[in-house]
């Protein structure tokens, strides 16, 4: 479960949060590869788990290289709350929900994001968790 | 368990001499973080016996050579990124965020001096008269140190380390005793690259050893960051030891509102200028002076944003201030809001009410804001180095541009405008080394002298980009003939 004591209010946090969210897609397709849900083949589910966390270390890289004097203004509208993924199934409806709230961050956080390279990454990332939420449903 | 520092000279980690250990501690929880050495003038020497020693080799060693260290400098910084800006936050009070910030311009003042090699480069004219050429060659000096501050501890000695051991001089770092815990870091990286035993050394300590350093015959050049008051005593005792020296000293950073300025995005640069490691920053800005019909909607708006700042402790990811840095810091400051609110400004926002975020105890202290601040007040002319921002009125450019340079600091001063105009006019009449335009904190990257004038500056040749490169070498002019 996602769960944050802090608020999105300024970069560190929302880079923070965006790597926590990343960990836990690791863990739950971790998880799924444990059980006989049919929706992905093995290799789909290693290829996710590998995608996330290679999604993860652009994240920290960006965390790292990207901070600078303008990244100290604070941020606001963006409520983790609105991002929380617990409970998740792990079946076809678990795959679809993680990817639409993750897309969703990252779609909304981009916007309040005035670091060009990390909206360039929270853009693409929106892009790759679309196209997993899309590839599930087809 | 807490832990008692060492010096680093020779290669080695060692015990001083001296008996005299100064606390560091959080200022944010007042946690005992470590003790450090109040080192002695015959620990300095130690340390400048070790420099000096090895400068005949390290000198020798080819520049690229040379550079390829901090190469491996810069990528053990990267590892250890986060463990670094951790340390910064406690032992300085600031934020995750501004600690990450402080730890990337660090490693961009190591990628600066990979450009040394091409720096470093002389000239040379031939049959300068017949058959005699005429070369200008750089080179290296000797053994220079450094004296840093509390309040940006792991870069502000990347500064000048990198640069003057990649033109071959030798090291000596003696950092704040408030913060050095981000130098014990430092050095146990500078010590996995391998140097040469003696290239680098580290001598913790107060007044006694930066006495020595002053005085020390052996030491050819000194850089300070710091207070102007203390940085005018250094610069006048290191110069009398026939020391070359450069001092980056204290400021009062005016910053200019227009009416045609975009007032959101200048009310959001302004509040980290004047905010950010809780004001405590030589480039912080100090006053805003808004001029003509501004100033009612900036200040509503900068004071709403102002109060709903989180304050707290810096390794809560919510946290955007952390703390001063000491208590009896917070009490001086505590001081100059008393006398400006004696002073007769309007104190509309006062840090000493604002709600501190999940912490009891620590130094910290909320954003304050002053209005109708006068000319020639302690508020428009004192340097605060805290959360307190003063906000004055002028009526047209010019009598903005009359406020600004009537202060005897001139580190940096910056302009919110849309137009072209006033901009060109600001940064061609304003008397400070680092202009802003649109930019509420003027810093120089790594690759820019970090400018300064007045009382923020002592000294020829500034900090960072080639003039970094001109105050550690100096030319040697070769005449020559073959017969």
């Amino acid at each position: 479960m996602l769960v944050t004591d802090y608020s999105l209010n300024q970069f560190g946090a929302v880079l923070t949060f965006a790597i926590d969210l990343e960990e836990l897609v690791s863990e739950y397709y971790n998880s799924i590869q444990s059980i006989s849900d049919k929706t992905l083949t093995e290799s789909e589910v290693t290829n996710r788990i590998n995608a996330a966390s290679k999604r993860k270390r652009n994240l920290e890289r960006s965390r790292r290289e990207n901070v600078t004097e303008i990244t100290l203004e604070p941020i606001e509208g963006l409520d983790a709350q609105n991002y929380t993924i617990s409970g998740l199934s792990y079946d076809k409806e678990g795959m679809v929900s993680l990817h639409k709230i993750a897309s969703g961050f990252y779609e909304d956080a981009m916007e309040k994001l005035n670091v060009l390279e990390t909206k360039r990454l929270f853009s693409r990332h929106h892009k790759e968790h679309s196209r997993l939420q899309k590839t599930v449903e087809a | 368990m807490t832990q008692k520092l060492q010096n680093y000279i020779d290669g080695e980690w060692v015990v001083p001499e001296t008996q005299n250990y100064i606390e560091v501690t959080n200022p944010a929880n007042s946690e005992v973080l470590g003790s450090a050495p109040d080192s002695t003038t015959k620990d300095v020497d130690s340390a400048v016996q070790a420099a000096k020693a090895a400068f005949k080799e390290w000198r020798q060693t080819p520049v690229l050579t040379r550079v390829r260290y901090l190469h491996r400098l810069k990528e053990l910084c990267e590892e250890r990124f986060e463990e670094i800006s951790a340390i910064c936050v406690k032992e300085a009070g600031k934020t995750l965020d501004e600690a990450r910030g402080e730890i990337r311009r660090a490693i961009e003042s190591i990628e600066f001096s990979f450009s040394v090699p091409s720096l470093m480069a002389g000239f040379k004219v031939e049959d300068i008269s017949s058959s005699i050429d005429e070369t200008a060659e750089r080179q290296p000096l000797g053994v220079f140190a450094a004296i840093t501050p509390f309040n940006f501890p792991f870069m502000v000695p990347l500064w000048f380390l990198p640069t003057a051991i990649a033109c071959g001089n030798t090291y000596i770092m003696k950092p704040s005793p408030q913060t050095p815990l981000s130098m014990q870091i430092l050095f146990e990286m500078l010590d996995e690259i391998g140097l040469p035993e003696g290239v680098v050394n580290l001598v913790h300590g107060g007044v006694e050893s930066a006495n020595a350093l002053m005085e020390h015959p052996d030491i050819v050049g000194i850089s300070f960051v710091g207070s102007s008051q203390v940085g005018k005593i250094i610069y006048t005792k290191s110069t009398s030891h026939g020391k070359r020296v450069q001092v980056q000293g204290g400021a009062k950073n005016y910053l200019a509102v227009f009416p045609d300025a975009n007032l959101d995005a200048a009310v959001s640069n302004i509040l980290g200028s004047a905010y950010g490691c809780a004001g405590q920053r030589c480039l912080a800005g100090s006053v805003v002076v808004a001029v003509g019909d501004v100033y009612d909607e900036f200040v509503s708006k900068l004071k709403d944003k102002a109060s709903n700042l989180v304050v707290g402790n810096g390794l809560d990811n919510s946290s955007q201030m952390g703390s001063i840095i000491s208590e009896a810091s917070k009490t001086r400051i505590l001081g100059l809001i008393e006398q400006g609110v004696k002073e007769g400004a309007d104190l509309i926002l006062d840090g000493r009410e604002h709600e501190i975020a999940k912490v009891e105890g620590g130094a910290f202290l909320g954003p304050s804001i002053f209005t109708d601040v006068k000319r020639g007040s302690m508020l428009s002319r004192e340097e605060i180095f805290g959360p307190v921002l003063s906000i004055m009125r002028a009526p047209d450019f010019d009598t903005a541009v009359e406020i600004i340079n009537e202060s005897r600091y001139g580190n940096a001063a910056s302009i919110f405008t849309n137009n072209g105009g006033y901009a060109r006019e600001f940064k061609y009449q304003v008397d400070a080394g680092n202009i802003g335009i649109n930019i509420g904190v003027a810093a120089p990257s790594a690759s820019f002298p970090f400018g300064g004038k007045k009382d923020s500056f002592f000294g020829d040749l500034h900090g960072q980009g080639d003039d970094s490169v001109r105050f550690f070498t100096d030319h040697k002019i070769v005449i020559e003939r073959w017969p």
